[in-house]
């Protein structure tokens, strides 16, 4: 029996870049119209209280809720694995970024080439509707002079849809009703303004969504049949201490809000410290 | 029946997976070229496939070209795909060849950051080194041919510019009093300013013919001259760090002509044909050899 087809498979890719690029332009067809809309929207890209901040209150929410003991313990172990599935989750989106270059689709909207085996070819133009959030006119006049962050070059995956999707949906496991409210915050607010704005496409952000449900699910799965010896301890000890382990959290969740920025920030001083300390610089 | 639903939902899956994948390679643009003026369009000239490896300086020359191949560790002209000339290789023990000029009567010289020294190759096409590292040329960058018929060569190591005669004979030009750190390419104008990029400190000098020393663009963020080219008034720079292509006249200052993204980031090597095209060389891979030569032409309408 043949399970692959290779017509089959190529009208999927062409159906599935169709939609993408036809949700691209249905979402960014929205900005550029209303004042509010793109200044509200705006924070929702650029704001961690209004992009993360819920994310993070509701993940607090399902940590200290239940009924009784055995239910908070079974929802903090979902929870643990989660957090530890993220990083995991951000690791492999920018693996993947490093493998598959495609700039944001507003930068695209530019005159450009592209390679295609040894040729340079010229790429389609993507209309942008700028829109009227300070922060992307600024980004676009900058454009306009050649002046692009080294990270609007790579937009395929969506980091950030990877990270809070696999948060949300991690919420969900433990909680259902919060997780529910996690989630569409998730769709709605970062996502959609993603979309909106013109730095990720629907494809990106749906790779970046499912890297972060694959990893997820892949984690519990593993965590539950092999690691339950590890994580278990961990649990019973939040239970035991739950001042000092909400203390932490609070630590965790600061973090989460700005997608492990400062983590790395502190990772890289303290590369340079130990390397310094080493005599290698 | 449950389990024939799970077996075409889990190939569905798959399906759709790797059509997203599919999709994902698809939309994959290895490497990008663009331009804030649409007036410019880019093509590839060579690649790694075509006779050199990866070009560092390159010099059009009399309809040819003439590539420091730092990857391949030679010396080449380079007429079109399979066409090449290698003139001096590691046989005779060039490790990374630099920057390159060439006298009225058709000699070349060229720099050497890694072997140091000075390097010729006679209009016969006949290699040898003009001078050795003993004389303070440990690690050779820029070079340009002087008015008066000397040459002026950048020392990253002593940071220095040296001055050195057809004969091979070595002088100080700037010594480490003027502060320049690693001249990595310089250039004269029409009215005889030289202009120096320095691309430890990303600064970009003009020395008049009074030898006065004036910083031109400095602590500027995204800018460090690699290798800086001047054709019909306007100063070309790149700018490997930044992946990108400035132009630069007095009047208007400098302006971003072209960004480079992905494979064809590093952009090193800039010169200009008769008709005013551009050709820049790519540093993809030194490891792997990965390398381009890009043409960069404005439509006529």
């Amino acid at each position: 029996m043949i399970f692959f087809d290779p017509a089959a498979f190529m009208s999927v890719s062409d159906w599935i870049l169709s939609a993408n690029n036809y949700i691209y332009h249905a979402l960014n067809d929205l900005a550029g119209q209303s004042w509010v809309f793109d200044h509200v929207l705006g924070l929702g890209l650029n704001s961690n209280l209004i992009k993360a901040a819920v994310i993070g209150a509701c993940f607090m929410l399902a940590w200290l809720s239940g009924e009784d003991a055995s239910i908070t313990a079974a929802r903090r172990k979902v929870l643990l694995i989660t957090l530890l599935s993220s990083v995991m989750v951000l690791a492999a989106t920018k693996t993947v970024e490093k493998y598959v270059f495609l700039p944001r689709p507003y930068v695209l909207s530019e005159r450009s080439f592209h390679l295609s085996g040894r040729q340079l070819v010229e790429t389609p133009r993507v209309d942008f509707r700028v829109p009227f959030d300070d922060d992307t006119e600024k980004s676009y006049r900058d454009l306009r002079h050649g002046e692009i962050i080294s990270n609007d070059l790579t937009s395929f995956p969506s980091d950030h849809a990877g990270f809070f999707f696999c948060i949300a949906l991690g919420i969900f496991l433990a909680y259902r009703t919060v997780g529910t409210v996690a989630l569409l915050w998730t769709i709605f607010v970062p996502v959609a303004a993603k979309v909106i704005f013109g730095q990720h496409s629907p494809l990106d952000i749906a790779v970046g969504a499912g890297i972060g449900a694959v990893i997820l699910l892949l984690m519990q799965f593993i965590a539950r049949k092999w690691a339950n010896r590890l994580i278990d301890p961990i649990v019973k000890w939040t239970m035991n201490n739950s001042a000092l382990s909400a203390a932490l959290l609070f630590i965790v969740l600061f973090e989460v809000t700005s997608t492990l920025d400062d983590v790395r920030q502190v990772g890289k001083v303290g590369k340079e410290v130990a390397n310094h300390m080493l005599g290698r610089q | 029946m449950k389990r024939i639903r799970l077996k075409r939902l889990l190939i569905g899956m798959i399906v759709l997976a790797a059509g997203v994948m599919g999709a994902g390679c698809e939309l994959d643009q290895k490497g990008m070229v663009l331009f804030p003026d649409p007036s410019y369009r880019a093509s590839v000239v060579g690649t790694d496939s075509d006779g050199f490896t990866v070009p560092d300086g390159i010099l059009w020359s009399q309809g040819r070209f003439l590539i420091a191949d730092e990857g391949g560790n030679a010396f080449r002209i380079w007429n079109g795909p399979g066409q090449v000339t290698t003139l001096c290789d590691s046989t005779m023990g060039v490790m990374s060849p630099e920057d390159m000029a060439v006298d009225a009567v058709g000699n070349i010289y060229f720099t050497d950051d890694d072997a140091g020294g000075l390097w010729k190759i006679n209009n016969l096409g006949q290699a040898s080194r003009l001078v050795d590292k003993d004389k303070g040329l440990t690690s050779t960058e820029g070079i340009v041919l002087a008015p008066d018929g000397n040459l002026l060569v950048g020392d990253g190591q002593g940071h220095k510019v040296f001055t050195v005669t057809p004969n091979g004979a070595v002088s100080e030009f700037l010594g480490t009093d003027f502060g320049i750190t690693k001249a990595e390419s310089m250039v004269f104008d029409e009215k005889g300013n030289l202009f120096i990029g320095d691309n430890e400190d990303n600064i970009l000098y003009m020395l008049t013919p009074d030898k006065k020393l004036h910083r031109v663009i400095a602590n500027r963020e995204g800018f460090s001259p690699e290798t800086i080219w001047y054709a019909k008034g306007v100063l070309y720079i790149t700018d490997s760090q930044d992946g990108k292509l400035f132009k630069y006249t007095p009047e208007d200052g400098l302006n971003v002509l072209a960004v480079f993204g992905g494979k064809l980031h590093a952009v090193n090597g800039v010169t200009t044909d008769d008709d005013g095209a551009i050709y820049v060389s790519i540093q993809t891979d030194l490891v792997k050899k990965v390398g381009y030569l890009l043409k960069i032409e404005q439509e006529k309408h």
